[in-house]
């Protein structure tokens, strides 16, 4: 939970509605103290630079949330070996966050 | 015997419906609280609820979040509430609840929270977004500073839940009038008599009704069914009318709250 030193719930923004909230579900808080999964952040400009690359590329218009693993895959791939595999979630359609990204990157 | 049992057991005695009032914390300013506590107390309040605000009320209205936004506004945390109650405390007997949310007790530390407001006077807590089946951390750091621990009933609540609700309560048991959020209402829910005999039916503690209670047919309505009812958005309404004199508001309404009318039905 995004909080203050008292316990008040902080405000939070993202550019991806799923994402605007401050807090996590207990599964992932248990995962990251069990250190069996790592958590990262990225910015709205590199989830909408990767939104606008798989569109390109790959013709898959991923939601903005799914974008947001997308911007970390694509330099944590550059860093690994070619037979190495890496596994991205496209959790969700990017069709419902056209109106997002044409306000964002000026259509 | 708690100070909560005692009221409720004198109460019982005299037929009387127990009128619990509820104040925001630092609402309307950050030291208000004592001079409103005493102001309710001596206008009829039988016990008074004291909500530390939180910036994410879920179980609140629009009165209860907009008295909480301008609590946290002027400064009020769970440090300075305590403050408050001491200071309330200094001025009467009647047993002082905290209403608050899980955070900001967890924030200040479950045993710390608990140590502290039964030092300031404090004779019980209510938690909304603690459900019983969580619960036994602070049922064990109540228990030890002699904290009662009130939990909810709803007319949405399975029968299992009732009885879990009512096995995990102590003082009394908080009974939700309608199905929604806080908020001053026109009307009780019918569903609410229902609720009332099921949760007779697991406990012989008080059952004090809450959520929309705003006028004397509500008070009327629910004598000789209920122990008691919390009377909270009304009130912080008629705070909010004439804010500049908030302890005459208080007794006002509370004053006239008590007056009985006609005696209307449920529903």
């Amino acid at each position: 939970m995004a909080r203050s030193a008292t316990g008040q719930v902080l405000p939070t923004h993202s550019g991806s509605a799923g994402l605007d909230y401050p807090g996590v579900g207990p599964e992932h808080a248990f995962l990251n103290d069990q250190h069996r999964a790592e958590y990262v952040s990225v910015t709205d400009e590199q989830a909408l630079a990767a939104f606008h690359q798989t569109s390109r590329l790959e013709g898959i218009i991923a939601a903005l949330e799914s974008s947001h693993a997308i911007a970390h895959a694509m330099p944590l791939a550059a860093e690994l070996a070619a037979k190495d595999i890496v596994l991205v979630n496209l959790s969700g359609r990017g069709d419902k966050d056209l109106d997002i990204v044409r306000g964002s990157s000026g259509g | 015997m708690s100070r909560i049992a005692a009221t409720f057991a004198r109460l019982r005695a005299e037929r009387r419906l127990a009128v619990i009032a509820y104040l925001t914390v630092g609402y309307p300013r950050p030291d208000a609280t004592p001079s409103l506590v005493e102001a309710a107390a001596r206008s009829g309040a039988d016990a008074i609820e004291l909500g530390i605000p939180f910036s994410d009320p879920l179980a609140d209205g629009r009165t209860i979040q907009a008295t909480s936004q301008v609590a946290l506004k002027g400064g009020m945390t769970v440090a300075r509430a305590l403050e408050a109650a001491r200071a309330a405390r200094a001025t009467t007997d009647v047993p002082l609840l905290f209403m608050t949310y899980l955070n900001p007790i967890l924030a200040f530390g479950l045993e710390r929270f608990c140590r502290a407001a039964s030092d300031a006077g404090i004779d019980g807590l209510i938690v909304p977004d603690l459900p019983p089946t969580e619960s036994a951390d602070l049922r064990r750091a109540a228990d030890a500073t002699k904290l009662d621990l009130v939990f909810f009933v709803a007319p949405t609540s399975s029968e299992v839940g009732i009885e879990a609700a009512c096995r995990a309560a102590t003082g009394f048991v908080y009974g939700i009038a309608v199905t929604g959020v806080t908020g001053a209402r026109a009307h009780l829910d019918e569903g609410v008599l229902p609720l009332i005999a099921s949760v007779r039916r697991h406990t012989t503690l008080p059952v004090v009704v809450g959520f929309g209670i705003s006028k004397p047919e509500h008070l009327a309505a629910l004598e000789g069914l209920a122990d008691g009812v919390i009377v909270a958005s009304a009130l912080l309404d008629a705070i909010a009318r004439s804010p500049q004199d908030p302890a005459t508001q208080v007794s006002r309404f509370l004053r006239e709250l008590r007056s009985v009318g006609p005696r209307h039905t449920v529903g």
